[in-house]
């Protein structure tokens, strides 16, 4: 049998052929599917840049009351609505709240609105995502229960949009639903539950502050009651000190370190026996905290209490320790530099070196001002300077007593976020005052802290997980929360 | 004596048919995760997580091995990256080149007192420098003990709870790293790791360490790799990430919590393939441990790599990348075909372990029995013509098929002359580069039983003269 007759009846030979014959066609349809998405992506590309460069001057004229809506709405009303709602979506994030109702109008008139509440109702998930785009660039202006209903979506790039427009809309209705309804099983994490509130701003204080009032019962309650500390303290809540202040010595460890963190951002003016508390705290994290806040509040009498701690066994206390000292100022660094000379522990002489070399101008002062101790001897020998101390020795690993790191206990970082300015001391009453014993609250606090403690509302959701993810159990009706 | 080349010749097959087939489940994978994913990446708020706090700040390690040619630019693009908090840690591993010099006078760089917390025992550490002009900036200079003992050295030295491993000839783009943090942020209790795309920077033009223009290379050695990476990256690990089990991330790109890494005491230093060890490893004790992790592959974090630009040393790399796999996966061998190790231990270790460890023995095997076959009649030419075009127009049809994957994506080629010419070396990399690439994994093979540990020189052109 011959070649051509085995193509013909083999089943096997048949088979191979049928397989070229379907790769053969396949290879084509691949090769032309290639050049079609280029071609597609080459004329957006083109539509993109032309609809960029008339829709930036016209929208500019139209928020500055020089040119009529109709005029706006005539120039982007041929583009397709998903991609008017793109390119306004660019300018839209930069344009202040005043002419929020100059966008409002806009979108309105285009048929934005009336598109991402079809589109919100899809079945599509990135066309509910980019429903609730739509309405969170208006800040909840307009439809605010969709962005609420899709706290609730069952994809979690949706919630989380729905979440950030709610975050935009300083409605303080937003936190109960932002702390419950995102936290389905497959929920939002903390760190992006805590930035929505941030941005949610001062808004949301009186609810959250009220929160701060129930104790928490639960890992998970504690958990969320020093991520509202945090919150409070990162959107310049001054009124939450009170708060602040009575956690330093809460019995969950989070919340203390939690409450330190806070206290340090806010800058609060504390008592020197709070900090020394937190100094001598059994866990390593608040330690760390500690005693990062007392240089950051700038407690000039924690000095040789901040020394002490240069003989921790953490690495990371004596870190942040020697750090505060620094930030201190002069007592602080005078005291760093003692430590790096004379200190008999090696581990805090070791740690003060570090830091005062590692600052350009602290180290180049303490080189002059104590004889180039830590120079390298071949530097250090022309400049007259003693022989240097012996070190700890890289090799000692000197284990922590709880081992790890944590996120909490790394120095702050000093420019992530817009730093309050320092404030006033409270009055004493206000700072160590109980729970029990606050200021009596008026009306004008706004939403929910008018209520007496024990006549607040439950908590709209039940915490049941113990990790970072919050999870709801229930959730009340959003309803009765207007 | 029939029967037995009758059997060998079914089992290759078969290995063919389960490899192949393998393949298009993953690029079916692929297709789906990038169509969807390209719509959670439009929609990744990746400006609300640039101001965002509670972004993790991010400790980069660039250990540096005479890389006194690029290291200048790759530090700059490192320090022009868009992210909240970071510092920038470079480990010079006992350089003869000047790496060092070069750092300090281009940073104008001090001496501090050398104190770090060494958790990971590693080889001496001669100095640590900070920067006049760059507070993000530390140098480590180091004795020579290897790339994973500088990045043990990097970790050991690091200040933030997360690190981002890269190679210091590795340029990342401006977004890269937040892209790569974004699962830390969904997920922060069970993210451990998480991997980028590399891609070639041969043919792109480079300025002040970042990449101005995309282009194919020139060279043809470079311009087939530019195809292979798209087909590791864009298909290969964008499928397995999909199925739950990332088993690489590059070491020239990968992001990860220090604790989970200081747990497993960081890279091993007795392997020529630590980064990929290191990930099996983590693997491994998360599975043993029963805790609940995530490790995943972020296809849109891209960062770009100088290839090897002549055979030579390609082949050098190929057989050093061959030897760590084959390490990697005889250390860690129980988990083949283990449930208890998951959809890792059941699926994507035996993949690895069988289509691509033991791959080119089986090619080898079944090209030399069709070949007996052929001479001793058992099979005849016409038959063996088709299974050799079936087999070839595979390929090529794979190949082709990750351009289409790139479009969708990335599209990072403007020019069609580009495109043009990658489909040409899609093609064309069947017919003879493939077939080198399998001897010298046969090599690495080899390589591997022989003991040798080396990882063999490449030169560097430098993105300066780019």
């Amino acid at each position: 049998m011959n070649t051509f007759d085995l193509l013909l009846t083999d089943p096997l030979y048949r088979l191979f052929v049928r397989l070229i014959s379907v790769q053969f066609v396949a290879l084509i349809a691949v090769l032309a599917a290639v050049v079609l998405i280029r071609l597609r992506r080459i004329r957006q590309r083109r539509e993109r840049l032309a609809a960029n460069r008339s829709v930036a001057p016209i929208l500019v004229r139209y928020l500055s009351n020089e040119i009529p809506l109709s005029e706006v709405i005539k120039t982007l009303k041929p583009l397709r609505k998903d991609e008017a709602a793109e390119l306004l979506e660019a300018y839209a994030s930069s344009i202040a709240s005043r002419l929020q109702d100059d966008l409002v109008a806009l979108y309105q008139g285009l048929g934005l609105i009336d598109f991402a509440v079809r589109r919100s109702r899809s079945l599509i998930w990135w066309r509910r995502l980019e429903a609730v785009r739509i309405l969170g660039m208006l800040e909840g202006k307009v439809e605010p229960q969709i962005l609420f209903d899709r706290l609730r979506d069952p994809v979690p790039a949706v919630r989380l949009a729905a979440a950030r427009g709610l975050g935009r809309s300083a409605d303080p209705r937003a936190v109960d639903p932002l702390l419950a309804s995102l936290a389905t099983p497959a929920g939002i994490s903390r760190p992006q539950i805590a930035a929505i509130l941030v941005d949610l701003g001062s808004a949301a204080h009186p609810r959250l502050r009220a929160l701060l009032r129930k104790p928490p019962q639960t890992r998970a309650e504690a958990r969320l009651y020093a991520t509202i500390l945090e919150v409070l303290a990162l959107s310049g809540d001054t009124r939450s000190a009170p708060y602040i202040q009575y956690a330093l010595t809460d019995q969950d460890h989070e919340i203390r370190i939690a409450a330190f963190r806070a206290a340090g951002i806010l800058r609060l003016t504390l008592a020197p026996d709070d900090i020394i508390m937190g100094l001598e705290d059994d866990r390593w994290e608040v330690r760390a905290q500690a005693a990062r806040t007392a240089g950051r509040v700038g407690l000039k009498e924690m000095v040789s209490h901040l020394a002490t701690r240069l003989s921790d066994t953490s690495w990371w206390v004596r870190l942040n320790a020697a750090s505060a000292l620094r930030d201190l100022g002069d007592s602080g660094l005078a005291e760093l530099a003692r430590i790096a000379s004379d200190s008999n522990d090696p581990f805090a002489r070791d740690m003060a070196q570090r830091i005062l070399t590692e600052d350009p101008h602290t180290g180049s002062n303490y080189l002059l001002g104590r004889g180039a101790t830590m120079l390298s001897p071949a530097i250090a020998a022309p400049l007259g300077a003693p022989a240097p101390l012996p070190r700890s020795g890289i090799e000692n690993f000197w284990e922590d007593e709880e081992g790890g790191t944590s996120i909490l206990a790394q120095p702050l970082p000093d420019g992530g976020f817009d730093e309050p300015a320092p404030l006033p001391p409270l009055a004493f009453e206000e700072q160590f005052a109980p729970f029990d014993e606050l200021p009596p609250l008026s009306a004008s606090d706004g939403y929910l802290e008018a209520v007496a403690p024990d006549q607040l509302p439950p908590l709209a959701f039940e915490f049941n997980i113990d990790d970072e993810n919050f999870s709801a159990t229930s959730v009340r009706d959003l309803e009765a929360n207007r | 004596m029939d029967r037995f080349i009758y059997i060998i010749d079914w089992a290759f097959l078969f290995f063919f048919v389960g490899l192949n087939t393998s393949y298009l489940i993953l690029f079916g994978l692929s297709l789906a995760e990038i169509f969807l994913r390209a719509r959670r990446r439009i929609s990744a708020d990746l400006d609300g997580s640039l101001r965002s706090y509670h972004t993790h700040p991010v400790s980069i390690i660039a250990p540096a091995f005479n890389e006194r040619l690029s290291i200048e630019g790759s530090v700059r693009a490192l320090l022009a990256l868009r992210y909240p908090e970071f510092e920038v840690v470079v480990v010079n591993d006992g350089s003869t080149d000047r790496t060092a010099q070069v750092m300090i006078e281009a940073f104008d760089m001090y001496e501090v007192h050398p104190i770090y917390q060494a958790v990971i025992p590693t080889r001496p550490v001669v100095a640590i420098y900070k920067s006049y002009k760059e507070p993000k900036l530390t140098l480590i200079d180091k004795v020579n003990g290897g790339k994973a003992d500088a990045l043990n050295c990097g970790i050991n030295a690091a200040r933030f709870p997360l690190f981002c491993s890269i190679d210091a000839d590795t340029l990342i783009s401006p977004d890269a790293l937040l892209r790569l943090a974004l699962p830390f942020i969904d997920d922060p209790a069970r993210t451990i790791a998480t991997g980028g795309t590399v891609r070639v920077a041969n043919g792109c033009t480079i300025r002040n360490g970042q990449v101005e223009a995309i282009g194919m290379p020139e060279k043809p050695v470079p311009a087939f790799q530019v195809v292979e990476y798209l087909r590791a990256f864009l298909f290969g690990r964008v499928g397995w990430n999909l199925l739950g089990g990332t088993l690489i991330i590059s070491g020239a790109f990968g992001l990860f919590s220090r604790d989970a890494v200081l747990k497993v005491q960081g890279y091993r230093h007795d392997t020529v393939g630590e980064d990929m060890e290191l990930v099996v490893r983590l693997h491994r004790q998360m599975r043993e441990d029963h805790v609940p992790y995530r490790i995943v592959f972020v296809w849109d974090s891209t960062c770009y790599t100088e290839v090897p630009e002549t055979l030579e040393q390609l082949g050098r790399q190929r057989d050093r990348w061959h030897r760590g796999l084959i390490d990697s996966i005889w250390r860690h061998r129980t988990m083949f075909f283990n449930p208890r190790y998951g959809v890792v231990g059941m699926v994507i270790f035996p993949f690895f372990a069988i289509f691509e460890m033991l791959g080119p023995i089986v090619e080898l095997v079944g090209l030399v029995t069709v070949s007996i076959s052929y001479l001793l009649g058992v099979v005849d030419t016409s038959f063996m013509l088709l299974f050799l075009t079936v087999s070839l127009f595979f390929g090529v049809l794979l190949s082709v098929a990750t351009l289409a994957l790139e479009e969708i994506s990335f599209s990072v080629y403007p020019n069609w002359r580009d495109l043009l010419r990658m489909t040409m070396f899609g093609i064309i990399e069947n017919f003879g580069y493939r077939q080198l690439t399998l001897y010298w994994r046969l090599r690495g093979m080899v390589n591997y039983f022989r003991g040798v540990q080396a990882w063999g020189a490449m030169s560097r052109r430098g993105f300066g003269a780019s």
